[in-house]
């Protein structure tokens, strides 16, 4: 009879990559459930991209802690830094992007982006806009996400990751939305259409990865301990008298 | 022991499904940890004032008469929904992540902005950070799911929102949307048994928004739209103009409906000051 064997440890030994492939097929049914979520008028405006493997894992980190430095803050390079570490730990991340909230805004004058009736705002804003329709084929930025972005797309999207993490939550898959996978993504050009997107690594682990995070959390996580018991271990191993295969260990007995 | 009518206590707990549903919205994950979510719930008469002013806009709008039917079907047979308000301020983002995304450089300089141009447009109040509404709407969407496990008919809506946030409810938030809960029936806010129009309804609406998908031979240069069935007979072309009893009529609809709050506004007021006491003493 076939059999599948699923173990956490070690990471990515045959038995654990079987665990990340249940993380995967999660993946796809959140896909599902967002495409399925409400949105304004029901048009369809997500793409999405599933990123996995240690590979992609670790090409996301480092696009993370580079964007670490791309704000002095401290708070924030101490957040980015973190949330490298917890995209290490995933199996799975699912961008989700809004194809629509720069090149096809709602047209409604709804006045979220604005706070007055007029989508003045999204169409003075880009360089380009004829017809009706804005221009977005220069992709040249100096902020991180290129704006102005219809805000009633973005609530849209919001909905379909609400929709995904409903579903995570379901399948008892540990996720949560990262807004510095949301931007790693966005560099990376995972959800290629899209000019606003989400990341959000995925696992099902024993340990949440997500959550009850230690400080300095980039210095001091399960690897970076791992690597050093590895290196202390070894070390101390090398101190031990006496040959083993004479060794007979006996315990001390207390003097009566 | 006492007996039920099995219906009737559906229709009753439907308030206690909105408790539920309300926890669900406070409980969603936030990517920004700083959206202050509101909510607030109407029953009963106190939809009144929302209905009214639903079948006001809907003279003008042809997604609100579809909504304001619905409502109005429901609170005369007596199984009026339970309106779950959602609402939120983003209208300043103390993030300091200074994304781009609204289109400034820095949360600074929007914040500057907003606090400028604070106002209301068809649907909702603005100008908003973009990261605080993306986590009022994952919220919103926690909501809508909470209702439907609970199997309960729902539709989130912008209409009854907006027309909550100008008789006042939920004072501060910029976004407010309508969650109506019930009735408790097969499908209410989808197929809309509740509106019923005839074809020559639904034949205006192909010819005038989609007019491509009756369209005839586009080489002339002046297109047509097929409207009779027998279309050679009698031509109909499309032209772009102004229509100025569209735009007088949408002023007076604007005046209406300012009437029609200045008419609930002691009730509502007194609804909204006892609601604020209350979020106010678990403040404290």
């Amino acid at each position: 009879m076939p059999s599948i064997y699923i173990r956490e440890w070690p990471t990515d030994a045959p038995h654990d990559l079987e665990r990340q492939e249940g993380t995967l097929h999660a993946a796809r049914l959140m896909v599902n459930s967002a495409i399925t979520a409400p949105v304004i008028g029901g048009v369809p405006l997500i793409e999405c991209n599933l990123v996995y493997g240690r590979q992609e894992m670790e090409k996301v980190a480092r696009k993370i802690e580079e964007l670490a430095y791309t704000n002095k803050r401290e708070v924030w390079q101490n957040m980015f830094k973190t949330e490298a570490v917890m995209v290490r730990e995933s199996d799975v991340i699912l961008f989700i992007g809004c194809y629509r909230a720069a090149k096809s805004p709602l047209d409604a004058e709804c006045g979220l982006c604005n706070g007055e009736p007029s989508c003045q705002r999204m169409y003075e804003g880009w360089p380009r806009a004829n017809l009706g329709m804005i221009d977005v084929t220069d992709r040249r930025k100096e902020t991180l996400i290129q704006g102005p972005l219809c805000t009633a797309r973005i609530g849209d999207l919001g909905f379909a990751v609400g929709s995904a993490l409903r579903m995570a939550v379901n399948l008892h898959v540990d996720c949560r939305p990262l807004l510095s996978a949301s931007l790693a993504g966005l560099e990376l050009e995972y959800c290629p259409e899209s000019h606003f997107v989400i990341g959000m690594p995925m696992t099902a682990q024993a340990k949440n990865p997500y959550v009850d995070i230690n400080p300095d959390y980039h210095l001091i996580n399960m690897r970076s301990i791992m690597e050093t018991i590895r290196e202390t271990y070894v070390v101390t191993r090398q101190m031990v008298p006496t040959d083993y295969r004479h060794r007979v260990v006996k315990p001390k007995k207390e003097e009566e | 022991m006492a007996v039920y009518e099995g219906n009737q206590q559906a229709q009753e707990h439907l308030l206690d499904s909105a408790r539920n549903i309300t926890q669900a919205f406070l409980h969603a994950p936030q990517i920004t940890g700083r959206t202050v979510l509101r909510t607030a719930i109407l029953t009963d008469e106190d939809l009144l004032p929302v209905i009214e002013i639903l079948e006001e806009m809907a003279k003008v709008l042809g997604f609100v008469k579809v909504s304001a039917d619905t409502y109005r079907k429901a609170y005369d047979a007596g199984h009026p929904p339970v309106l779950l308000l959602l609402g939120a301020d983003v209208t300043q983002s103390e993030l300091g992540w200074d994304c781009g995304a609204c289109g400034f450089k820095t949360c600074g300089e929007f914040n500057k902005y907003a606090k400028k141009k604070r106002g209301v447009g068809r649907i909702f109040g603005g100008p908003s950070c973009n990261w605080k509404y993306f986590d009022y709407n994952v919220a919103a969407s926690w909501a809508c799911d909470a209702a439907a496990r609970f199997h309960i008919e729902n539709r989130i809506e912008g209409s009854s929102g907006l027309i909550s946030m100008l008789l006042g409810y939920l004072p501060g938030c910029n976004v407010i949307n309508g969650l109506p809960l019930g009735p408790c029936t097969d499908i209410w806010y989808y197929n809309r048994p509740a509106f019923q129009a005839e074809y020559e309804y639904w034949k205006q609406l192909v010819c005038t928004s989609i007019p491509q998908a009756v369209q005839p031979f586009a080489g002339t240069g002046v297109p047509m739209v097929k409207v009779e069935p027998e279309w050679w007979k009698h031509r109909r072309y499309i032209k772009v103009e102004d229509v100025p009893e569209y735009e007088a009529a949408g002023a007076q609809v604007q005046q209406n409906v300012g009437a029609v709050v200045a008419k609930h506004m002691e009730k509502v007021q007194a609804n909204v000051k006892k609601l604020e006491g209350e979020r106010m003493k678990k403040l404290d």
